[in-house]
């Protein structure tokens, strides 16, 4: 339990310092803006206690808004995410998993289980994230190929990621 | 009572829900509207003390581009200097100069923080309020215009950049003296729009468009960009013009903040102007 929430504290830390070190200043395209700190919210276990999920994804989304020029938007998006990944799980596995800690990743909901897990979140967090940011629907086109855009590049990392690791933790 | 307790107690993730979000909404109203109320007072210390950091590291990549830059401006300013220029008189004397009173300061700065990926882009710069800069400066570089001060905090300053969908700068044509307004539709970082330029106006692909002291915050004839397209506006008689920006924001590194040290006179004789017109 110590030892998984250690675990958790190193992830935070190191996907906020990946984050507004690496991939912010990657300026690839204005269309694609990855969020990969998302992943933390993504990666915890199914049994995590709902208000927990609330509080966590409070904090990350507050972190990442102490890194940017207008605060408010990632805080709203994760807080959304963290709140319908509940909806999700509930709908994509029966009762027995959603009580066990398992923790969402390619190993345990397979490629396209976790791919589409994944998708729906990312987009859902970056709906949320973009249009407030724009905070207008002028160029309301724009703003969604935005968000395509985006998602697509965020789950992709999120997935490179998880190779990476889940390669590592094996050997 | 009862009931109600109960049914908060059952929903409360929902509410809680709620409330975050709430939250996270004021903070964003709050920010968008107060003009004092900043974000940055608040998480500065923190957060650009590991700007900082990472921007100390990350300075070294592109030294040497950046010498090359100073390098060249520096060439411009000597020739511009007194000494550079051919002295005629065999006398020297001095003169208490009442022709040219100073009118710009520069602070040279740093910058911390940037984006150009964003919708709305800003950029933190290592200069604040104890280095004199102010609200609403102008913020320029080496080859062009960059933002206007936007926040101030002791020692940093928040930049909105020409990148940013509520930033409009005055502009206008260098070679015909028309002026029009830059705006960014945020599709591109290296393209800006140029609006509100009648279509009278002989504009063509290739002219330089330069910044206007009309709205205080630059110097007359900074370089934005150069017109790269040209369409008509059919609805309202002007041109929808894209240009080229001059400016580097992807690599902005050594910027200055421009004061007008006339400002606050040119916007006091602006508000009497305004003033008058209301009496009448």
């Amino acid at each position: 339990m110590i030892i998984d929430s250690l675990n958790y504290l190193l992830k935070f830390v190191l996907l906020v310092f990946l984050q507004i070190a690496i991939i912010n200043n990657i300026d690839l395209s204005t269309y694609v803006n990855p969020y990969i700190y998302v992943a933390f919210i993504l990666s915890l276990p199914y049994n995590t206690k709902p208000w927990v999920v609330l509080v966590l994804s409070l904090l990350i989304g507050m972190t990442m808004d102490s890194f940017s020029s207008l605060p408010g938007p990632h805080i709203a998006a994760t807080v959304l995410m963290g709140y319908s990944r509940r909806f999700y799980i509930m709908f994509s596995t029966n009762k027995d998993d959603q009580n066990a800690p398992i923790k969402p990743s390619i190993s345990t909901k397979g490629p396209i289980g976790f791919m589409i897990y994944a998708l729906v979140m990312v987009f859902i967090h970056h709906f949320m994230l973009f249009f407030l940011e724009a905070f207008s629907f002028n160029q309301f086109f724009s703003t969604l190929a935005r968000i395509f855009f985006s998602t697509l590049f965020t789950v992709l990392l999120i997935i490179l990621g998880q190779l990476l690791f889940y390669k590592i933790a094996k050997k | 009572m009862k009931n109600l307790v109960f049914f908060i107690y059952k929903y409360y993730v929902f509410f809680m829900f709620l409330a975050f979000e709430f939250f996270a909404l004021i903070v964003l109203f709050r920010f968008n509207n107060y003009q004092q109320a900043s974000f940055l007072n608040y998480t500065s210390s923190t957060s650009s003390t590991i700007f900082n950091t990472i921007n100390s590291t990350t300075g070294y990549f592109n030294l040497k581009t950046l010498n090359d830059s100073l390098q060249l401006e520096n060439a411009r300013l000597r020739t511009q200097s007194l000494q550079s220029y051919y002295q005629n008189g065999i006398t020297k004397t001095e003169v208490n100069d009442t022709l040219f009173k100073q009118q710009y300061f520069y602070i040279s700065a740093q910058v911390v923080n940037n984006s150009i990926s964003k919708r709305n882009n800003f950029i933190t710069i290592d200069k604040g309020a104890f280095h004199g800069v102010k609200r609403f400066d102008g913020v320029i570089c080496p080859n062009g215009v960059v933002g206007i001060v936007w926040q101030v905090t002791p020692y940093y300053s928040l930049v909105q950049s020409v990148l940013n969908s509520k930033s409009s700068t005055g502009a206008k044509i260098k070679k015909t003296g028309d002026i029009g307004s830059i705006t960014w539709d945020g599709s591109n970082a290296l393209f800006a729009q140029l609006s509100k330029v009648n279509t009278y106006v002989p504009v063509a692909i290739g002219d330089e468009v330069v910044s206007t002291a009309q709205s205080a915050s630059y110097p007359e004839e900074i370089p934005i960009g150069k017109i790269v397209k040209i369409d008509r506006n059919p609805e309202k008689n002007d041109y929808d013009i894209t240009i080229l920006i001059h400016t580097p924001f992807s690599r902005l590194k050594n910027v200055y903040v421009v004061r007008n040290l006339f400002k606050e006179s040119q916007h006091a004789a602006e508000a009497k102007a305004l003033e008058e017109e209301a009496k009448q």
